[in-house]
């Protein structure tokens, strides 16, 4: 479940846990983890947390960001996950 | 989707979405955080 709200820094996350680190960097270079990954700010995860807690805890920073951006820059990390062999 | 007994890594950053408030929210409902981290890619 990720928290960052950089496009690029989701794609450099999400990447690093399903296909492995993209940068070739760290210890995950050519480990392909295949978790699937999720953001808090995406409404199918939004929906299992009781509103309350949500509205708490994220609601707040929710609205500083684009959460549209966020949203489809983790459903593409998604996307690639399933086209990994 | 149910995250109820799901086991949740948690990578919040530190100029976005922390960890602990995911964690936290993620617990609520229902999930099992198992790790929590909040990276900064600054």
């Amino acid at each position: 479940m990720l928290g960052a709200t950089d496009p690029e820094a989701i794609r450099l996350v999400g990447q690093t846990v399903t296909c492995g680190d993209p940068t070739w960097a760290g210890p995950l270079a050519g480990v392909a983890l295949k978790l699937p990954v999720y953001h808090i700010f995406e409404p199918v995860v939004k929906s299992t947390v009781p509103d309350d807690i949500y509205a708490a805890k994220v609601g707040n920073l929710e609205v500083l960001y684009d959460v549209d951006q966020v949203v489809s820059a983790t459903a593409e990390v998604r996307a690639s996950l399933a086209a990994t062999p | 989707m149910s995250l109820k007994d799901k086991k949740v890594i948690v990578i919040g950053e530190r100029d976005g979405v922390p960890g602990p408030p995911i964690a936290d929210s993620l617990r609520a409902g229902g999930a099992d955080v198992v790790m929590v981290m909040t990276q900064c890619f600054v």
